[in-house]
């Protein structure tokens, strides 16, 4: 079944780039890694013959068209995408009309941490999804769960799946899990309710484990900047030293930046190789910003966004 | 160093294996992998640390004994007067040991070697660790589907660099002393083990000679494959790497030969200290210089950079190869940048 509905998929998305003379394509391709797909910029119709969706396209592909701004992108976007692309069509770091996106409607993405959890040295070619379920070879015989067991956290919490303003809709895959009922603002808000030393030694604790390889700032679509704050030596924001001082000061200037353009993908906190659960350290500020502006980020690309638009009626409860 | 000459084994009881770390703990600075967050790193011993030899290879490299990821070289304070002292490193004589690391972290310190003593001035601050290391090496029975050790011309049960090796029974543990430092490090704790019996010795011969079952490819023949790289190096193949590549620092940290590191001054009118931290080519910054030019500006240069330096420059400059095999790049990578691949592509038909 799901062979069927790549070959589809393919076929769609090929006739797509040809007739739209795309320049290329950015979608996924399967790879050797266990429970990983290969984000790819496909440069002619053929080569997506290689092209796969699955439960492991967990990575936003919006963070590439600020490496590959020129001609016109075909991208296949998740709901989570095409949010990102809207923050950068507001921030004009890209062209609406040099884009033609296919929009998936998103199954919610499986967290390979619990999968390996649960079977430890599982490879890709164990893992069948169908349906609201995920069946797992294993040498003593299949082993089916419920998809939304499997979720990755992020999208557990995600209301807004079906991407919107899209060239081409694409019918939704054959296998999903059930509408997200937990709230973002509801899964960050004990966080926010903690005691001030208790979240203090939270923080501390999960930072911890930071060895600052910055993958979190580079996967980030909305991390574009060309020169970020930590690379700037005069003067020197932080110092390199793996200490807990500068990981805390990348973290809670990093955190700032995101406010109110932080889409919640949940990239950064998928691609953190001491799983350090960023989506939800950075996620109290998303919360405020939902209560304090009643803005989610990346819903309208037409909307100002409320940390970066003056507005006289401003009440300014801050100042004074 | 020396090798003993008789074949020293000795049994320790998995039940024993506690206490026979804290006893150990007492008579050198120790370092054990241990579960940390989801991960498992090496650090130093502490009696409620959680060891963990279960992870093949451990997600940290163990290269962090030899080259922290950060280090204080020296500090420095000046006076009133403007006089300045130069405090240096404290130094220590006691035995650095390195417990439970894999074959591939332990030929990793050949390729640290190269860099940090054997090139023109030797790294102090490297070469007063390297003195004191003496390495309890762990057998691997459960190679991941990612490590490809045996192509790169170890093994898991390779002992070169050890100075004991240890070899994961069903009840315990075979202790194989190679060498007189490692002899010295467990003599004093003679009686945590037992006589290996002949059967035990037998099982863990038999696994040893046989290493674990591992048939992902050919060994690597380096000669040809730098040759086949520098012919390469226009190839179109490195773009369709680079477009995706996110230029994080996840491949270089994880990787237990990877060794940029730069050096950073932290001062102030009082004092200061000059530190070294790892640093990656795959970092965009990494080689911007004050001009602001960077004569590593597009990422495809950087991506090659990183295979060059393992595959032609390494060799070209008479070091060991720059990959051991340990796979950790491969699945630690978001994007599936997968240095299998890269072998493969340029020694086709040996993959
Ligand atoms: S901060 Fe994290 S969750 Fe937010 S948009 Fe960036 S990668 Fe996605
Ligand atoms: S990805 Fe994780 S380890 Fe790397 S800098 Fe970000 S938080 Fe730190
Ligand atoms: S190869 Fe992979 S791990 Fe290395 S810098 Fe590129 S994206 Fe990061
Ligand atoms: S290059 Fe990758 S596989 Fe080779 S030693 Fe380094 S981390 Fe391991």
């Amino acid at each position: 079944m799901s062979e069927d509905y790549t070959r589809a998929l393919v076929e769609t998305l090929r006739e797509a780039f040809e007739r739209e003379g795309l320049d290329r394509w950015i979608a996924y391709a399967p790879s050797r890694v266990p429970l990983r797909v290969r984000p790819t910029v496909f440069t002619s119709p053929d080569e997506l013959d290689n092209l796969i969706f699955n439960g492991f396209c967990v990575q936003n592909l919006a963070g590439y068209l600020k490496h590959h701004p020129e001609g016109r992108v075909g991208v296949l976007v998740k709901g989570c995408d095409r949010r990102a692309i809207n923050v950068l069509i507001q921030e004009k770091q890209v062209s609406r009309e040099n884009l033609f996106l296919a929009g998936i409607p998103c199954p919610g993405m499986l967290s390979r941490t619990r999968l390996l959890e649960e079977f430890p040295g599982l490879q890709s070619d164990q893992v069948e999804e169908s349906g609201e379920t995920v069946t797992v070879r294993t040498p003593d015989g299949p082993r089916t769960l419920s998809r939304d067991d499997m979720l990755l956290p992020t999208c557990r919490s995600c209301h807004h799946r079906i991407p919107e303003d899209v060239e081409l809709l694409l019918g939704p895959p054959p296998f999903a899990a059930p509408e997200a009922e937990m709230d973002f603002s509801a899964e960050v808000g004990p966080i926010g309710e903690m005691p001030r030393n208790q979240r203090a030694a939270l923080f501390a604790d999960e930072l911890s484990r930071c060895i600052l390889c910055y993958a979190c700032r580079n996967i980030c679509p909305l991390c574009y900047c060309d020169t970020c704050f930590t690379d700037v030596n005069q003067p020197a924001w932080m110092t390199p030293a793996l200490e807990p001082g500068n990981i805390f000061f990348y973290h809670v200037n990093r955190m700032m930046h995101m406010a109110g353009r932080c889409v919640a993908c949940g990239s950064c906190e998928w691609v953190c190789p001491e799983h350090i659960p960023l989506r939800l350290l950075y996620g109290k500020i998303t919360a405020d910003v939902a209560e304090l502006f009643s803005y989610e980020a990346g819903l309208d690309a037409t909307l100002p966004q409320p940390l970066s638009h003056f507005s006289e009626d401003d009440p300014d409860e801050h100042i004074g | 160093m020396t090798r003993t000459n008789t074949s020293d084994s000795r049994f320790l009881l998995r039940d024993d294996l506690t206490a026979f770390l804290s006893a150990l703990s007492e008579r050198c600075e120790l370092w054990i992998p241990q579960a940390v967050g989801e991960g498992v790193r090496f650090l130093p011993y502490r009696e409620e640390a959680l060891l963990n030899l279960d992870q093949t290879p451990p997600d940290h490299p163990a290269k962090s004994i030899l080259f922290p990821n950060t280090e204080t070289l020296f500090r420095y304070e000046r006076t009133e007067d403007g006089a300045i002292t130069l405090i240096p490193q404290e130094t220590t004589n006691q035995p650095l040991a390195l417990f439970g690391a894999r074959s591939c972290d332990i030929r990793a310190f050949d390729a640290l070697d190269a860099v940090f003593l054997k090139r023109s001035a030797p790294d102090t601050s490297y070469r007063q660790r390297r003195n004191r290391l003496v390495i309890i090496g762990f057998g691997c029975l459960d190679p991941a589907a990612t490590c490809f050790c045996e192509r790169m011309g170890g093994g898991p049960f390779d002992e070169a660099g050890m100075d004991i090796q240890m070899i994961p029974l069903p009840e315990g543990y075979l202790f194989r002393t190679l060498t007189d430092r490692g002899k010295a490090l467990i003599a004093p704790l003679a009686s945590f083990f037992k006589e290996a019996d002949p059967v035990t010795a037998s099982q863990a011969e038999a696994l040893r000679r046989k290493g674990a079952p591992h048939p992902d490819g050919a060994a690597v023949d380096f000669a040809a494959l730098k040759a086949a790289v520098e012919a390469g190096r226009e190839e179109p193949f490195w773009e369709s790497l680079a477009a995706v590549c996110l230029g994080c620092g996840i491949c270089t940290f994880a990787c237990p030969v990877c060794s940029c590191f730069s050096l950073v001054d932290e001062g102030a009118l009082k004092g200061g200290r000059r530190i070294r931290h790892w640093d990656a080519c795959m970092f965009s910054v990494f080689t911007r210089e004050a001009s602001g030019h960077n004569p590593r500006g597009a990422a495809v240069d950087r991506v090659k950079q990183r295979f060059f330096h393992k595959f032609f420059y390494s060799l070209e400059n008479g070091e060991p190869p720059g990959c051991v095999g340990c796979g950790r790049c491969v699945t630690q990578c978001p994007t599936c940048i997968d240095i299998r691949e890269v072998i493969d592509h340029f020694q086709p038909g040996e993959g």
